[in-house]
């Protein structure tokens, strides 16, 4: 057989994964073959409490018993509990909520539901899903969307009749719970709250929401109901602690899933050195080029993950002109966001019937958006999070048959962490969600957006926190008035107007799309702005690249345009930063508040891949000034031979430690900053210190302390593990000489404390 | 010290009575010396202003009693109300803000005609903690069946009124039923496009009333703020002021444009033969564009079209072939084709119509395109009608 024939033969995935075991140019670069044994699926029958009419409707769709997991929400959700149900991809979660629902409602036709998705995109595509099963039970019932697109005559309707709302945190922030008067009817009756998505309330966004969760309970109690709760999370290391602070209710835990699994294979990759001085490798992504086509070649159904658009705008153009000939262009479909519930509906029918071979996505598509199971992934870069891996990884996989993921690393130091020591993913459980609802700058925003909804009382509690404090700062800002023991709000302003639930600056920069016409795309911190917005700087957003035309101060506007370039900028921030209280500590690193003054001075823009510089430019911005947390760690004086060796190893330990605290905070790169010291201020010895970007601070340098051990494991091992000399970019940070690398390690032991 | 001194040292003076006022019967006080009267409930208390008018006094160029004479005659469909004047309440609010759950309304009000006077009541929110009160006495005072006359009071007064009395239902009356003659729905179909703005301060200065020294309505708000820290009524009577005129204004306003749509001969006479149009009176507005010196456009082809629908074709022809627009020509083809059984007249006009489309400039593609493909597919229809 000439190689021409075995390149078009379909396969099915057993047949390719011998393929490549066999294939030298392919296995020689494995570094890791990680299997997951295949899981049956583990059945329950329809509990009782589900009412006939809607256990016929299932039946009629062909499902005569639920998974352990499904049954299980409803049983526990019948007893009266709240649950938090995690649910992987492909595992039914909707019917761990609509059944619930729709039971109750079936028993009490008064009854009302209110669902929360993250997204306006996603909670439109829930609702043609659960609208069939509402028209299939022939009922009285009604569900409704409520969004900025919902049209005034509308909105009366979902008032008074919508048995369901189906709703995102920003609308019921500003445009329900303010108004709850117009919605009595269905806080009088409301009987769950389902949340989905849950692990996406983690960070800023997820402490504003923790507020607006506290509003919405205590407006609850006003009309006398006390909804439970039904949430979907992913896979994180924390649902229950997240739920549980989300709420402040006690919630059950159901994570057993009971969906099949066919055998899963996860491959790990790393592409051939080339260059053994600098420890450069052969592009990941003409590697996942590779490996696609060969996929494609064979028939398998696959979907591709890369980090960027331009990546996905390659990927795509080379397998569609691949497969062009043999099976037509549209037979590999790129994914951006955006698309409409019917524009998906089409790609999931299209895959059901095998006319698109590959789907190249950013990382856009794992949001919990459902396009159907594929045969094979390839991940073109670690996504940045243990659990956004598992996410994407869990895109493949169909119940009955093997399946096939295929992690292919990029030169950063956090892939090549990940490839060579695959374990860290897979021994330990993902990220943990973390957030801070009590961050006082968030807290006391949601209070005046409680206070104008309902009067506090003195001594009245919101959530968990006593009010008194805030009460008081609010009344001497002249917002509320006391009388009899009650705050009266005092003001003729709207407060969640001004509140965006997506950062804690009071005062964000709009950021401003000016393709093709003036388009507010977001905000962002005034902070953050000033590295990652300035004039010329190179903005991500979702996974499409911006240019910073014109950074406007003084009105908090960027004006951007889109670009599609091979590099990024990265500024550089002289920072002074100022100890202002420790909190805990324990010799080698101490958690705290700080005081920390900005500016932006000067930015480079650095190649994708090699990591060159290819051009620098001036910022022109004023000083900053930011109260936060911070986690810092002094180095041991003893290990360095000079002044100069003991300020270039603060910088790699910093520069590492900079690079590895995301992968265990599930947090972006960017929501942690560094600065060094040589000598500081507070503790007289190099120092480096980690603080939140967010005012208040979030709760990520505080998990940074706890989890500190981890991180340096992790530094140490990248360093060591470095097939480098004495030191390079990709380990230190640096070109190093002698035993740098030693002296490396070493400081990072010592403060580990093992020497 | 002061408690060693009154040990150490005994003086010849009486001990003093601890009579001090609370600040709220202070305030009270100074309430009453306004005029106010002060009304309670359970615990909480809210002021109430009263002032009559004899009904012949005029203002802005009315009798206050030619609004109830208006009430009793008029059979407008907009104007006329169906119960006695003294249910029909003038009314205006002022309040905190303009929308959401922690709006208050402080200050409500309405002129009233009774038997031999008209009546000016107004009440006052002394704190937002006393709503209880304000409602209570103003649900007391209304009745249960009203008729508002207000000026954009459907839409936002009222709102604000049902929102507010969420909160206190359970302690006050239910609310009254309703009906509404929001005069800002007039202003708008009688006064644009004439007028830019039709606010009442526009209309009652457009109709030679314009208001000096007048509180601006943004103010109100921090006005009401400063009163309730200082607990001083005097700040507020600015805004008692301007409440009082808006209110009153109402009632010569109400008289004014009821007036302008019965009576026969007036300078509004297309504003109001639209108005009867779209009120679903047909025959009334027929009548009404027939009398009309100089009609636009707009007006001539809704009386020809009226005048088809009453079966009026010899009237309703000349009109739409004066008009020379697309819609006239395609009216003049419809009744060729059914009714004068002419099929070439009808292309004739058919084409008419297409050659004002391609002169068209001001409309989107889009509908300059649907309108052409119907236009076609008229003429085609025709043409094969004529084979």
């Amino acid at each position: 057989m000439k190689e021409g024939d075995w390149m078009r033969k379909s396969r099915s995935v057993e047949e390719m994964i011998k393929q490549l075991k066999d294939d030298p140019g392919f296995s020689n670069h494995v570094r890791h073959w990680h299997t997951v044994d295949a899981r049956p699926a583990q059945y329950a029958p329809i509990p009782e409490q589900v009412p006939e009419q809607l256990a016929n409707v299932l039946k009629n769709r062909g499902i005569e018993q639920l998974y352990t997991h499904q049954a299980e929400a409803v049983k526990q959700t019948a007893a009266g509990h709240s649950t938090v149900i995690v649910t992987p991809t492909a595992s039914g979660k909707t019917l761990c909520y609509n059944l619930p629902v729709l039971s109750k409602m079936i028993e009490k036709p008064t009854a009302r539901a209110l669902y929360l998705y993250p997204t306006k995109a996603l909670a439109q595509d829930q609702n043609s899903d659960l609208m069939e099963m509402v028209e299939a039970l022939e009922g009285n019932l009604r569900c409704f969307t409520y969004d900025g697109d919902t049209s005034p005559a509308a909105r009366t309707k979902v008032r008074d009749a919508g048995n369901i709302v189906i709703t995102n945190p920003d609308m019921l922030h500003s445009g329900i719970l303010p108004h709850h008067t117009k919605w009595i009817r269905l806080f009088e009756n409301l009987e769950y709250i389902v949340v989905d998505e849950l692990h996406t309330y983690r960070g800023v966004f997820g402490s504003h929401v923790a507020n607006v969760f506290r509003r919405l309970k205590r407006i609850c109690a006003y009309y006398g109901s006390h909804p439970k709760w039904i949430m979907t999370s992913a896979t994180i290391a924390n649902p229950l602690e997240l739920a549980e602070l989300l709420t402040e209710e006690e919630v059950v835990l159901i994570d057993r899933n009971g969906a099949p699994q066919g055998k899963k294979h996860l491959v790990f990759y790393n592409p051939p050195v080339v260059n053994e001085a600098l420890g450069i490798r052969r592009s990941a992504t003409l590697e996942t080029k590779r490996i696609a086509s060969r996929l494609v070649e064979a028939n398998i159904q696959t979907i591709v993950f890369a980090r960027s658009r331009v990546r996905v705008e390659v990927l795509l153009t080379y397998l569609q002109e691949l497969t062009r000939r043999e099976l037509g262009p549209k037979s590999i479909v790129g994914y951006r966001g955006g698309y409409l519930p019917s524009e998906r509906r089409e790609i999931e029918r299209r895959l059901r019937n095998g006319e698109i071979k590959a789907v190249v996505s950013t990382n856009a598509l794992e949001l919990g958006v459902d396009i159907g199971q594929l045969q094979a992934c390839v991940l073109n870069g670690y996504p940045g999070t243990v659990a956004s891996l598992w996410q994407q990884a869990g895109r493949a996989g169909r119940r009955h048959s093997e399946s096939l993921v295929i992690f292919v690393a990029s030169s950063s130091s956090l892939d090549q962490l990940v490839v060579e020591q695959p374990d860290m993913i897979l021994d330990r459980s993902p990220e943990a969600a973390r957030l801070d609802p009590n961050n006082l700058i968030i807290l006391v925003d949601h209070m005046k957006c409680a206070a104008f909804e309902l009067p506090f009382q003195k001594g009245e509690r919101f959530g968990t926190v006593d009010t008194e404090d805030i009460l008081e700062f609010l009344t001497d800002a002249h917002v509320l008035h006391e009388r009899a023991d009650r705050y009266y709000w005092m003001t003729d302003s709207f407060p969640a107007h001004d509140i965006s639930l997506r950062t804690s600056d009071q005062e964000n920069v709009v950021i401003v799309d000016q393709t093709a016409k003036h388009q507010v795309i977001g905000e962002m911190d005034t902070f953050s702005a000033m590295t990652l917005l300035h004039d010329e700087a190179i903005y991500l957003h979702g996974a499409e690249q911006y240019q910073v035309e014109k950074l406007d101060f003084e009105e908090k506007k960027a004006y951007v345009r889109r670009v599609d370039v091979d590099y990024y900028t990265d500024a550089n921030l002289a920072v002074e930063l100022k100890v202002l209280e420790e909190n805990k500590t324990d010799g080698a690193k101490t958690f705290g508040e700080v005081s920390v003054i900005a500016m932006a001075t000067l930015f480079k823009k650095i190649k994708f891949g090699t990591h060159e510089n290819i051009g620098s430019g001036p910022i022109h911005l004023p000083e900053r000034e930011l109260h936060t947390t911070a986690t810092w760690f002094t180095l041991d004086e003893r290990f360095a031979y000079s002044e100069a060796d003991l300020e270039d190893q603060l910088e790699a330990v910093s520069d590492l430690m900079r690079r590895l605290a995301p992968l265990y905070l599930m947090c972006d790169t960017l929501d942690l900053f560094t600065t060094i010291q040589m000598k500081s201020t507070h503790t007289s010895k190099p120092t480096v210190y980690l603080y939140d970007r967010y005012p208040g601070g979030i709760g990520l340098s505080e998990a940074l302390f706890k989890d500190a051990d981890m991180v340096l494991e992790a530094a140490e091992r990248t360093v060591s593990d470095c097939p480098c000399e004495s030191g390079c970019p990709r380990c230190v940070g640096m070109v190093g000489y002698g035993d740098f690398k030693q002296q490396v390690i070493r400081q990072l032991q010592a403060l580990k404390g093992t020497i | 010290m002061k408690a060693k001194l009154s040990r150490l040292i005994k003086t010849n003076e009486p001990a003093r009575k601890a009579s001090v006022a609370t600040p709220d019967e202070v305030e009270q006080q100074k309430w009453m010396g306004q005029g106010g009267e002060i009304l309670t409930f359970e615990g909480e208390w809210c002021v109430r202003i009263r002032k009559t008018y004899p009904l012949d006094e005029v203002y802005h160029d009315f009798k206050f009693g030619e609004a109830g004479q208006m009430m009793a005659r008029t059979e407008h469909p907009f104007f006329a109300v169906d119960l006695d004047p003294d249910q029909v309440l003038f009314m205006d609010t002022e309040t905190t803000g303009l929308r959401g759950s922690g709006t208050s309304i402080f200050l409500i009000g309405f002129a009233r005609i009774r038997a031999e006077q008209l009546e000016m009541i107004q009440y006052v929110l002394p704190h937002p903690a006393f709503e209880t009160a304000f409602y209570y006495h103003f649900l007391q005072d209304i009745g249960d069946e009203v008729r508002f006359v207000t000026y954009n009071g459907k839409s936002f007064d009222w709102p604000q009124i049902k929102t507010r009395h969420t909160f206190v239902k359970s302690r006050v009356k239910q609310l009254p039923s309703v009906g509404h003659v929001d005069l800002l729905h007039a202003a708008r179909r009688l006064l644009k496009p004439r007028l830019e703005s039709v606010s009442l301060k526009a209309v009652e200065a457009y109709f030679g009333h314009e208001r000096t020294d007048d509180l601006p309505g943004f103010l109100a708000p921090m006005h009401y703020f400063q009163y309730v820290k200082e607990r001083n009524p005097e700040i507020l009577l600015p805004v008692l002021e301007h409440h009082h005129a808006d209110c009153l204004s109402l009632v010569s306003l109400y008289t004014r444009l009821s007036q302008l749509v019965t009576i026969p001969v007036t300078d509004f006479g297309e504003e109001r033969a639209h108005w009867l149009h779209d009120l679903g009176e047909q025959d009334q507005a027929l009548r009404e564009f027939e009398q009309l010196p100089s009609p636009s456009k707009r007006a001539i082809m809704r009386q020809a079209l009226l005048l088809k629908r009453a079966g009026r074709f010899e009237e309703a022809i000349p009109l739409f072939e004066s008009l020379h627009t697309i819609e006239g020509y395609v009216e003049l083809a419809k009744y060729a084709e059914h009714k004068q059984k002419d099929v070439a007249l009808a292309i004739d006009y058919t084409e008419r119509a297409l050659e004002i489309l391609d002169q068209k400039r001001t409309v989107l593609r889009q509908t300059m395109q649907r309108e052409k493909d119907a236009l076609e597919h008229r003429r085609a229809r025709l043409e094969r009608k004529r084979t």
